[in-house]
């Protein structure tokens, strides 16, 4: 009963992947080219209806799930190769040398005062604003909850016996983070992923309404709920969709990170 | 009193190295001002002559010493673009914006605790499951979604409440309220989804105590046990989270602004972005982190005054 979340977060990603993918091979209409049928209502052949430059919406969609995916796979990425990493050595060096824990956890509550909102003004400020900015900019706000974590866990792990057996046996401290450290902390980094996934699709969606990131034009679901603003007052059903694949995007995330955290730690499992 | 004094400087650290990384990202990374103003195709004299003039041509060390010495007297720069004083441009968007976070953190609230606390007293029926579900379905909207809906329900079909614009208070009290009513909702809402999921597990952490159980079994009402032992605990984990949703709030007023066309600092914000206005970009951004590094201090320093226990603990 309690893995009901997991499966339905499982589906709602799998419908998500499933829309990128087939956008690459297919939209039933070209989800670019502008044409003379704007703002049709939904019916045949546009089952959703067009946009104001004519263009089919659930082409534009399939699209957008594609941008979603790829801005989270990367800032996800970017922000545990980054986080987990400093995370484990301010947990393994804060027993014995406290200066590294502090001084690394203190960088990542710096970090952890920009948004990835914040931090992809400042990017587009300067490099002006692109898919790109926006992936690194929500990247790198989303470290320190990686690095946090991730040096939580380790601390755990750094006081149990097998550790302390494999320190006694003189094993050195790259290698008990190797061996020991990184197996016992994935569950709780993978958790945090998913969250962080969710997290990402959010931000994306923000920033390319407010035309911080991808760039208006390229079809994304928070771009497309800002064309939709401006023919709100004519056809307010085109508000509808992205919003709600944005929705479900991240219900599947957060439902797999709640639903993993379950299944992986059961310690963590909330009293019933 | 040392660890209050310990807090205070890890915060003026925070804040002078938050300082360091706004001024480098805006001033090492390339797109330089004058070209911004000049435009693409400037002879490289008339860009030079210009960052003479506007001070740009000096080492940034300099240029950032200066910076931090003004904004410490008050004086946040002058924009290159227009000449005007930075604080002249973004000064009208600060009541606008401490207003919708101040009033939508309220709200969040307002709404949230009763429905954590009965999320936590009948969770095994189906009230507390419906709240739980609704939350996560909460969780899941963004901001200017849930704006945009709200807008197309109230302003665009029932025509009860204005979509967009901003009366100020001074102005006429009644329009302010008006105008202030969907944007608060907004963000109260979709604040309140995450903060109910907080207050639930932190009452339900309060219900598995033992102290809990023995004010139960002198014959207290659930409520009665709740109200005189459990919000006091529960309290500690939800100073943490409210502060943390005040942070959230100040990005989600950025964008709730953008939504109802408010003229806040989150869109006095991207419009300098848009604009390459390095300095308001630069004075706004050192602004809004500030208030979130004192919300943390805040934060920080409350759980002394909630919780006797943790007075000098680091």
């Amino acid at each position: 009963m309690r893995k009901i979340q997991l499966y339905t977060g499982l589906a709602l990603i799998a419908l998500v992947i499933a829309a990128g993918l087939v956008s690459l091979v297919w939209t039933p209409f070209d989800p670019i080219r502008v044409t003379a049928d704007r703002l049709l209502d939904p019916g045949w052949p546009h089952l959703l209806g067009t946009d104001a430059m004519g263009i089919d919406i659930i082409s534009r969609l399939l699209i957008g799930a594609r941008y979603c995916l790829i801005v989270g796979i990367i800032s996800v990425s970017l922000a545990a190769i980054a986080g987990v990493p400093m995370g484990v050595l301010a947990g393994l060096s804060g027993a014995r040398s406290g200066w590294v824990d502090e001084v690394v956890m203190r960088v990542n509550d710096v970090v952890y005062a920009f948004p990835a909102l914040l931090l992809a003004m400042l990017l587009a400020a300067v490099a002006g604003a692109s898919t790109v900015t926006a992936m690194v900019a929500i990247g790198v706000a989303t470290i320190p909850a990686f690095a946090r974590v991730a040096r939580a866990a380790t601390l755990e792990v750094a006081a149990s016996d097998f550790v302390l057996a494999a320190r006694a046996a003189g094993t050195t401290k790259w290698s008990i983070a190797v061996r020991h450290v990184f197996p016992n902390i994935a569950p709780v980094v993978g958790v945090q992923a998913s969250v962080g996934f969710a997290m990402a699709i959010l931000a994306e969606a923000a920033l390319s309404y407010l035309g911080l990131g991808t760039p208006r034009g390229t079809p994304t679901w928070g771009g497309m709920l800002r064309d939709a603003q401006d023919v709100w007052y004519t056809q307010p059903v085109q508000a509808l969709w992205p919003g709600l694949a944005i929705a479900l995007a991240v219900l599947g995330f957060n439902l797999l990170g709640d639903g993993l955290r379950d299944v992986l730690d059961p310690r963590l499992r909330e009293v019933r | 009193m040392a660890a209050a004094a310990r807090k205070l400087g890890v915060f003026a650290l925070s804040l002078l190295l938050a300082s360091v990384l706004i001024f480098a990202v805006l001033n090492a990374l390339p797109g330089s001002v004058a070209h911004t103003i000049l435009g693409v195709d400037a002879t490289p004299e008339a860009v030079a002559a210009l960052e003479a003039r506007l001070g740009l041509d000096r080492p940034w060390p300099v240029r950032y010493v200066e910076w931090m010495a003004g904004m410490l007297t008050g004086d946040f720069g002058t924009s290159p673009l227009n000449g005007h004083s930075v604080l002249e441009l973004i000064g009208p968007g600060i009541p606008v914006t401490a207003w919708l976070v101040g009033l939508g953190i309220i709200g969040s609230i307002l709404i949230a605790l009763p429905l954590g606390m009965v999320a936590a007293l009948r969770r095994r029926s189906w009230e507390g499951v419906a709240i739980s579900a609704a939350a996560e379905l909460g969780m899941a909207v963004p901001v200017f979604w849930g704006g945009i809906i709200l807008a197309l329900v109230f302003a665009i079909e029932l025509r009860w409440l204005p979509p967009n614009g901003y009366v100020p208070f001074t102005t006429d009290a009644g329009e302010w309220l008006r105008h202030m009513v969907l944007p608060v909702g907004t963000l109260a809402l979709v604040q309140a989804a995450v903060l109910t999921r907080y207050v639930r597990s932190a009452f339900i952490e309060v219900l598995t105590q033992d102290y809990y159980r023995t004010a139960r079994a002198l014959g207290w009402t659930p409520l009665r046990a709740l109200f005189r032992h459990g919000v006091r605990n529960a309290a500690m984990s939800l100073v943490t989270v409210v502060g943390l949703q005040l942070s959230a709030s100040l990005v989600g007023a950025i964008v709730v602004e953008r939504v109802f066309n408010l003229h806040g600092l989150g869109s006095i914000l991207i419009d300098n972005v848009f604009q390459r206005d390095i300095a308001v970009v630069q004075a706004t951004v050192m602004l809004l982190v500030l208030a979130v590094l004192v919300i943390n201090l805040v934060v920080d320093l409350s759980y002394g005054l909630i919780d006797p226990r943790q007075r000098g603990r680091r």
